[in-house]
């Protein structure tokens, strides 16, 4: 589904540092589709008052045959200063992804990651490509290509990610793992967090291929305590150090702390606390000791910017309401390293991570009403400012429903052409938490949507029900209170989902054509449903022109997605017809569009294989049933239509190239859609011919790798992964029993007798990369 | 990737059966039932009712359950199946075969019963 208007859909990129206006940054078709965050990308500089740290640096230098450095310590220790420094000493390159909690979205994570190392060595468009694309498979397509774009590069590089422990998501955190497979000879691959990364740690060691850094070598020495504090421009003799490095345990964060309090003045006896593991303690530090020393203002301001996960000036004063925020933002920031810099124009900074949980702790303490209307304002600052994510971030960490189902309804369509899917789907997963759904219909529109085009035809039924309550709930039938295109957008959904047959399917298109052209909004989707009802119903002139409208539509708006599968409707029908040359003409046309939008659609594949057949291609033809395959999983009874005649063009292949266990995979798979789906028109009856087809052959079929089902075609990325099957079936929302059988199908249909045979088979035949 | 050993590979290979190798080692003619008179499907309907009477471990019953789906076998067919034994075999052999070949249709019993959504 498409809109007229475009949405600026800023992923909250400082202008001034766009990652694109880079010299040297690669052309469009290579770049990730989404802005990114370019501080994120920005290696942190050291900066004068921290100590340096020659020991370390000289083991990382020494042990540099071992490819994965792991940085493991709790928060103020120096991991970020160690890397910093370890980078500005080292001549080799870095790539440095500093992650936050965003990035538990795969496809946003190794976007990041694929653009640092794009940095360094160009990566190559192949990996930017499956990055960009809503239906490619994150551990079949994108890690794969991932992984040897970094095995192949020739330049050294580091790859470093900073707080990899905030990497929650399985998809994630198995990504990294696979990564550290492929470090080329050379390079390394460096997480620092606040616990154990998620690669094969035990395995790595015994390997010899892991050196670990922890809090014990992060811990400073009394002699670089001195220097702390010497640094801080605090003076204290000898014994009173001993004291205070003894009382800190080496913290850095802690002496820092200590150095600030003394600066304001507190007096040494008071002047330190341990980092024993217990937060609560240090923040009762904080609020009784270091805060209490500052000015009420100082106070006032870094307690309630601690709600901002950045801020610059402006940002500040409309949060706090108060003028001249933006010179106190830039007095602490010259005078404490606790507040660090994220851009070189000394506009942007957030605080260093430690010290927010503390001041987060204490403005809950002292002020907890006040969180709420802050974050509000933040997102209010941010929409003025056309930065609609975080303002949609900070609406939710606000607890503002209606604000956040507003800007869902605005900025998830292009969300989704850029493949966040996970994004998304935590969005939509909030608001249903809330109830924010109900009153929306643009959102619940959204959210059936996203769920039949990622195979979860319940969900999508789900949500149109509450569409269809919010459409004809209160004031009898066919009352559509709120914005008319809303109305539309509803009608098409109904179509989309066809889920009582082609007539009334056919009535909802109508009424969705009538409602777009009224409010002078362009949907090729629209006339796209309606031309699929008239064929169903037996009338290809009348849904052929409907197509051809469709086109003409589509030309000015975008929507690749409809556009390639009306292309592939009207060459449908121009191969019924027997006018070949045209069908493959219309084929070529999906072709161009899909390649153009980086996306991939099956319907494409099937038309291109027929095509491909008629010419006498067996062996394209066989290529486009393998790419056909990847993305079969998706198609369920939530696009019955497409469903159905996708595979039935796909049987015709089958049967063409006398692979019957293809054939009948497939015509199980119909059967399912049509006891979901029973009134498609004309499509039950070409299916019951292919299905008496299929029966009047007695020959049994060899069970190979074209009769892999759909649910085990979902399973088979999975499978190059390193997710054990208890962790895949709590991924997918699966019992582990189910996953081992499905497993052993795959292999038994592959010829593997081993998950990595499986996996190497599969890529050999096209069904995963790499 | 660590060198498996011949007898693990052997064992691997059965406990999972890897039809090549069955046939190629242990001798095993796995191929289609070279039936005259009866059909590949009906053939393979009895190759699994078989495996269900003399209670056949659940690998054997997911690879008789997808080799009936190979030979051009419906779902329905293949539930008809435990039915159509079940006065000779008793109720023990169906029943523990039933979520068996549920699994091996793509169904799963034991989250279907779980499932407070499931009609």
């Amino acid at each position: 589904m498409e809109r007229q208007t475009v949405v600026d859909t800023r992923f909250g990129g400082m202008e001034d540092h766009d990652a694109r206006e880079r010299p040297g940054w690669p052309p469009l078709r290579s770049r990730p589709g989404f802005d990114l965050i370019s501080a994120k990308l920005r290696r942190p500089r050291v900066r004068a008052g921290t100590v340096g740290r020659p020991s370390l640096l000289d083991r990382l230098a020494r042990e540099d045959y071992r490819p994965i450095v792991s940085v493991v310590a709790p928060s103020g220790y120096g991991k970020t200063t160690l890397l910093s420094q370890w980078a500005e000493r080292n001549g080799q390159a870095f790539a440095w992804v500093s992650l936050d909690e965003r990035d538990n979205d795969p496809k946003v994570l190794l976007s990041y990651v694929a653009s640092a190392l794009d940095l360094v060595q160009p990566v190559g468009g192949q990996v930017f490509e499956a990055l960009a694309s809503p239906a490619s498979s994150v551990p079949g397509s994108v890690v794969p290509r991932l992984g040897s774009a970094f095995w192949s590069m020739t330049t050294p590089v580091a790859l470093v990610l900073d707080d990899v422990h905030l990497l929650r998501n399985t998809e994630c955190r198995d990504a990294l793992s696979v990564l550290a497979d492929h470090v080329p000879g050379g390079s390394r691959l460096v997480l620092a967090g606040r616990d154990e990364p998620p690669v094969r740690v035990p395995r790595l060691r015994a390997e010899g291929r892991l050196l670990e850094i922890g809090p014990g070598d992060l811990a400073l020495s009394r002699e670089e305590a001195a220097a702390v504090l010497r640094a801080a421009e605090v003076t204290l003799g000898e014994q009173e150090v001993a004291a205070l490095h003894q009382r800190t345990e080496g913290w850095p964060a802690g002496l820092y702390l200590a150095a600030l309090y003394l600066r304001e003045g507190g007096p040494v006896g008071t002047a330190a606390v341990s980092f024993g593991g217990d937060d609560w303690l240090v923040s009762q530090y904080m609020e009784s000791e270091f805060l209490a020393r500052i000015s009420q203002r100082h106070r006032v301001f870094l307690t309630r910017t601690a709600v901002l996960d950045r801020m610059c000036g402006s940002l500040c004063e409309a949060v706090l309401e108060l003028p001249g925020s933006a010179a106190v933002l830039a007095e602490l920031a010259r005078s404490n390293l606790l507040l660090v810099p994220l851009d070189r124009r000394g506009q942007w900074y957030r605080y260093h991570h430690l010290f927010r949980d503390m001041l987060l702790a204490e403005l809950e303490r002292t002020e907890p009403g006040l969180l709420p209307v802050l974050r509000r304002r933040a997102a209010q600052w941010c929409l003025r400012h056309d930065r609609l994510e975080e303002a949609l971030e900070y609406s939710i960490t606000a607890g503002d429903v209606d604000a956040v189902a507003g800007l869902v309804e605005r900025i998830w369509l292009p969300v989704y052409r850029q493949a966040r899917i996970t994004t998304l789907q935590r969005w939509f997963r909030w608001l249903e938490d809330r109830d924010g759904i109900e009153g929306h219909p643009m959102t619940a529109i959204g959210a059936a949507q996203l769920a039949g085009s990622t195979g979860r035809p319940a969900e999508a039924e789900r949500w149109a029900d509450v569409v269809d309550r919010w459409q004809y709930g209160d004031g009898g039938p066919g009352t559509r209170p709120g914005h008319p295109v809303t109305g539309a957008w509803a009608a098409v959904t109904r179509a989309v989902l066809c889920r009582h047959g082609v007539k009334q399917m056919h009535a909802d298109a109508e009424e969705a054509v009538r409602g777009f052209a009224a409010a002078g909004v362009v949907a090729p989707v629209a006339r796209l449903c309606q031309g699929i009802a008239l064929v169903l119903s037996g009338d290809p002139d009348g849904g052929d022109a409907c197509f051809e409208a469709a086109i003409r539509d589509g030309a000015a708006v975008g929507a690749p997605d409809v556009i390639a599968d009306t292309f592939c409707e009207r060459s449908l029908l121009a191969m019924a017809r027997g006018d070949w040359s045209l069908a493959e003409t219309l084929a070529e046309a999906a072709r161009s569009v899909v390649r153009r939008a980086g996306i991939e659609e099956p319907l494409v594949c099937a038309v291109h294989a027929r095509i491909a057949l008629h010419r006498g291609d067996a062996q394209a033809a066989r290529r486009e049933l393998v790419s056909a395959q990847r993305l079969r999983a998706m198609l369920t009874y939530a696009h019955p239509h497409l469903a159905v005649q996708a595979r039935i063009e796909l049987i015709r292949v089958h049967l063409a190239l006398a692979d019957l266990g293809g054939a009948r995979t497939l015509m199980r798979e119909i059967d399912e859609v049509l006891q979901h789906r029973p009134d498609l028109g004309t499509l039950v009856g070409e299916a019951a011919a292919l299905r008496a087809r299929l029966a009047a052959d007695r020959a049994p079929a060899a069970s190979g790798a074209s009769s892999l089902t759909a649910a085990e075609l979902r399973v088979l990325p999975m499978l190059a992964t390193h997710l054990s099957f208890p962790e895949i079936g709590a991924e997918m929302f699966l019992s582990p029993h189910t996953i081992k059988s499905q497993a052993m199908s795959i292999y038994r249909k592959l010829g593997a007798s081993s998950r990595h045979q499986a996996v190497t088979l599969s890529r050999k035949l096209g069904l995963l990369d790499g | 990737m660590s060198q498996t050993a011949r007898f693990q590979e052997t064992l691997r290979r059965l406990a999972m059966i890897d039809e090549a190798f069955v046939a190629d080692r242990a001798g095993l003619g796995l191929g289609p039932a070279g039936t005259v008179a009866l059909d590949a499907k009906t053939a393979s309907l009895l190759q699994l009712a078989v495996s269900v009477a003399i209670g056949s471990p659940e690998i054997c019953l997911h690879w008789s359950t997808t080799r009936a789906l190979a030979a051009g076998a419906a779902c329905e067919e293949i539930a008809d199946v435990l039915l159509a034994i079940a006065p000779v075999v008793g109720l023990g052999r169906i029943v523990c075969a039933a979520p068996e070949v549920a699994t091996a249709l793509g169904y799963d019993i034991a989250a279907a019963l779980e499932d407070p959504d499931e009609l």
